[in-house]
């Protein structure tokens, strides 16, 4: 029993000094890293004020994605929250958003390191997309 | 019914009786950790990993708690050591007196003692610092006094023949003293790292403006609930291990001196 105790305990201290290390690196490098997109708008030819959605921004042809944040234990938790909208295609680096997007705040522009989903939960790196491509 | 019978009847009741209070006493830390191992209805490690990579301040307590305990526990041991020896074997005037004082403090509560403590380590500008958490619990009356009912049992004529030899009381120490208490060493370290390792109130008073160096005890309550029961089972493993690795040594010094 005792040496039983005695390699767990030798194990336990393993795991614990490795993700004392690694575990804030593994946090941060293990969920997709999204960046929002920049809140761009255009005035259509009836006058109409349409958001103008990145490119990278808008994925599997339908969906774009908000970031919902909560405070957590260590950081801050960043979930995605799935949208359906319509779009057009506007110029090389943007669509623009036909269906009503009154309701949705700001979306992400690019995800990298993953796939986007409902519910999935991202890091939020600095910086936006979208607006240097438009000026 | 035959004598036999009644003795056999009687030992498999009180095996009964005991083995229920033990279930008792053990069904919440065997369902914490046995809990800690099921994430959505299945047998795996995610509430581990959640744990240590998605709160990955966790273990920053988790050090706190360590390095307080292990600090208090060595640090206790070496100023009660001496303490213990002196009220045991040198003979002074007072010597009784001071030794009561000592066991009227130890039967005081924390909560006696918060605001005076509080007042002392805010004079000395220690609040809010690791040194709040940790020295004044260095100072423990009960250390002393367990090593003082070892030490009178330690023959006379042992301590003098080694100061003969030696002329040291560094000698006496090491060739005669501690190999006599080294039980009550191991028993003592083992009480001091658990109660140390248990600390919330003063956590919560010495220290209420640094979140930073809380222990685990105090920020246990705040973990996620998809991590609570890996949180509460490695909170709980070095002082089981600690038990487990030591029971002999805790159990001779309990029942030797009858405490």
């Amino acid at each position: 029993m005792k040496k039983a105790v005695v390699v767990i305990t030798v194990l336990f201290w393993a795991v614990i000094i490795f993700f004392t290390v690694m575990g804030e690196t593994i946090f941060f490098d293990w969920c997709p890293q999204v960046t929002m997109a920049s809140s761009v708008y255009t005035r259509l030819e009836d006058g109409t004020e349409a958001k103008l959605i990145p490119k990278t921004g808008l994925f599997e042809g339908k969906y774009v994605y908000t970031v919902n944040r909560m405070p957590g234990f260590s950081a801050e938790i960043c979930t995605l929250e799935r949208h359906e909208v319509t779009v057009e295609e506007y110029n090389d680096d943007f669509y623009v958003a036909t269906s009503d997007m009154s309701g949705i705040s700001r979306i992400i522009g690019l995800c990298e390191n993953g796939e986007p989903g409902d519910g999935v939960r991202v890091n939020v790196k600095e910086g936006s997309v979208g607006f240097d491509a438009y000026w | 019914m035959t004598y036999s019978m009644k003795k056999k009847i009687s030992g498999a009741l009180r095996i009964i009786i005991i083995g229920i209070l033990a279930l008792m006493f053990a069904y919440p830390v065997i369902m914490t950790a046995a809990r800690s191992f099921i994430y959505d209805g299945k047998l795996s490690l995610t509430s581990y990993w959640r744990l240590f990579v998605f709160n990955f301040t966790y273990l920053d307590y988790f050090w706190n708690s360590v390095i307080y305990a292990t600090l208090i526990t060595v640090v206790c041991i070496i100023i009660s050591f001496p303490l213990g020896f002196l009220f045991a074997k040198i003979k002074f005037k007072g010597r009784e007196l001071i030794f009561f004082i000592y066991i009227l403090v130890m039967m005081l509560p924390f909560q006696a003692t918060s605001l005076p403590n509080y007042i002392q380590l805010r004079d000395f500008g220690m609040l809010n610092t690791r040194l709040a958490l940790t020295v004044p619990m260095m100072f423990s009356p009960f250390a002393v006094f367990l090593f003082r009912q070892y030490m009178k049992n330690i023959p006379n004529d042992l301590l003098d023949s080694t100061l003969l030899e030696s002329s040291s009381v560094f000698s006496i120490f090491r060739y005669a003293v501690i190999p006599q208490v080294k039980p009550a060493i191991a028993a003592l370290s083992i009480l001091i790292f658990c109660e140390s390792w248990n600390i919330v109130e003063q956590a919560l008073i010495f220290s209420m403006d640094n979140t930073d160096i809380y222990p685990l005890s105090v920020m246990l309550s705040n973990i996620p609930a998809d991590a609570s029961y890996a949180g509460g089972t490695v909170y709980m493993f070095p002082v089981l291990a600690l038990f487990v690795l030591f029971r002999e040594a805790l159990e001779s010094s309990m029942e030797e001196y009858k405490l």
